[in-house]
């Protein structure tokens, strides 16, 4: 899943299977004309996508089969072809959320590389400026799409599970403040909280998941953090967050390393925070100073200044 | 125009350019717009303003062809800033969606603000016409 920025350039030298069809992808927020990180350079051949492109407006989760399909075919993309993805650094994970689509969807070799864009330059690999724009196949896709739909789970069954499933831990890679409801995490996003049950799986956004020279750590950091929570590797884990990407690092960490038992809840805070019904919890249950209600009553000014 | 109408001018411009540019201001005025979506029948008001601020134009424009005598160059560009500002607001408003410009309800809302305000302005000038002529 996580590859390196020399199996990446031996890819693009032609010196690995998969340098026949391959396709390189800078993933960032944004059209590419409004994005430096890939008008001042980038990776040779690399096409710009953005995020927008895979994520709906109404919660922010994944578009629909069809919408999906379309753009690989854009993108000159079908499950046989290997996609690379990266993006600024190790801890942004607009290239975790890319990659963790296209395998949801059905591409069948789907890779990271770790350390993004910045541990590509430090390798010392060249870059290139100017625009690439993909060529799209007319070839089908090459299964169903979506291939994978068990890699994300519903709000329905999050609901349903938390209240029935004693083996199912819905895990929250959130700031510690995002998770005992001093704040949203957002600035679009009023209410603060966590659904109830919910348990701290540490925040990617402040490097919890990377390594010192910024790779992406093992499964055994995932287990620890999971462990200080009263979980373990062998519970079902949905992994959510506030809109879906940061929780898809943990989830391709357990991908790679042939965890079956993984699935991103994909609408997150921001969906369940939508439904004054919903039950959540205010605080670390951890600490016992943790209460109890519904989104209906929570107040509205945990948006993040 | 006045201080204000260029705020507002400038504000709608400002707006555009950070939701084009910035993932946090694009997901807000998305997720603003969609709350305004629910809440108010945003169509109807849509239609509502731009025609009753079009309305006020064309009876402020009828006004000084009656009133062509008193004109002076600063009625005159008064009433031309007008126009415009209502041209523009309508038509953005008309032309443009949430699906088209994901600012649009921001944009819209400060367009129509800025040609309110030069149609009040330009109704004061009839007002004080008015009272001269009644003296």
């Amino acid at each position: 899943m996580y590859v390196s920025p020399d199996w990446v350039q031996s890819v693009i030298d032609g010196n690995q299977e998969e340098s026949s069809d391959y396709v390189i992808l800078e993933c960032a927020w944004g059209e590419e004309a409004d994005n430096p990180a890939y008008t001042e350079g980038h990776i040779k051949g690399a096409y710009h996508m953005n995020t927008d492109y895979i994520e709906s407006e109404e919660y922010w989760n994944i578009r629909t089969p069809e919408e999906i399909e379309k753009l690989m075919a854009d993108y000159g993309i079908t499950k046989d072809t290997t996609v690379i993805c990266y993006g600024a650094d190790g801890i942004n994970s607009a290239d975790d959320r890319v990659a963790f689509t296209l395998l949801w969807a059905g591409v069948d070799n789907v890779k990271c590389l770790d350390g993004g864009f910045e541990a590509w330059t430090k390798a010392g690999y060249g870059t290139e400026k100017g625009s690439n724009k993909p060529k799209a196949t007319d070839k089908a896709f090459g299964t169903t799409v979506p291939a994978h739909p068990e890699y994300i789970i519903s709000i329905d069954d999050v609901k349903e599970k938390l209240e029935s499933d004693n083996n199912f831990k819905l895990v929250s890679i959130r700031s510690k403040a995002e998770f005992s409801g001093e704040t949203s995490g957002y600035g679009y996003i009023d209410k603060a909280g966590e659904p109830k049950g919910a348990i701290w799986g540490h925040d990617t956004d402040d490097g919890s998941y990377n390594k010192a020279d910024g790779t992406t750590v093992g499964i055994d950091v995932l287990e620890g953090y999971l462990k200080e929570s009263g979980a373990s590797l062998d519970n079902e884990l949905a992994f959510y967050c506030g809109t879906g990407w940061r929780a898809t690092i943990p989830f391709l960490i357990c991908y790679e390393n042939g965890y079956t038992n993984a699935e991103l809840y994909d609408g997150g805070w921001y969906q369940w925070q939508m439904d004054d019904s919903l039950p959540v919890q205010v605080g670390d249950p951890e600490s016992g100073k943790c209460e109890y209600t519904t989104v209906g009553n929570l107040s509205k000014d945990k948006a993040a200044k | 125009m006045t201080f204000a109408e260029l705020l507002f001018l400038a504000g709608a411009y400002l707006i555009q350019y950070f939701t084009r540019k910035k993932m946090g201001m694009a997901r807000y005025v998305i997720y603003k717009s969609q709350g305004w979506e629910r809440t108010f029948p945003m169509e109807t008001l849509k239609y509502t303003s731009v025609s009753v601020l079009t309305a006020l134009t064309v009876v402020l424009l009828a006004a000084l062809v009656i009133r062509r005598r008193q004109k002076g160059r600063l009625e005159v560009a008064m009433h031309f800033a007008m126009v415009i500002l209502t041209a523009l607001y309508g038509t953005f408003t008309y032309i443009s969606s949430t699906k088209t410009m994901r600012a649009y309800y921001f944009i819209s809302l400060m367009l129509g603000v800025a040609a309110l305000l030069q149609i009040i302005k330009t109704g004061a000038i009839h007002m004080i016409w008015g009272k001269k002529k009644n003296e």
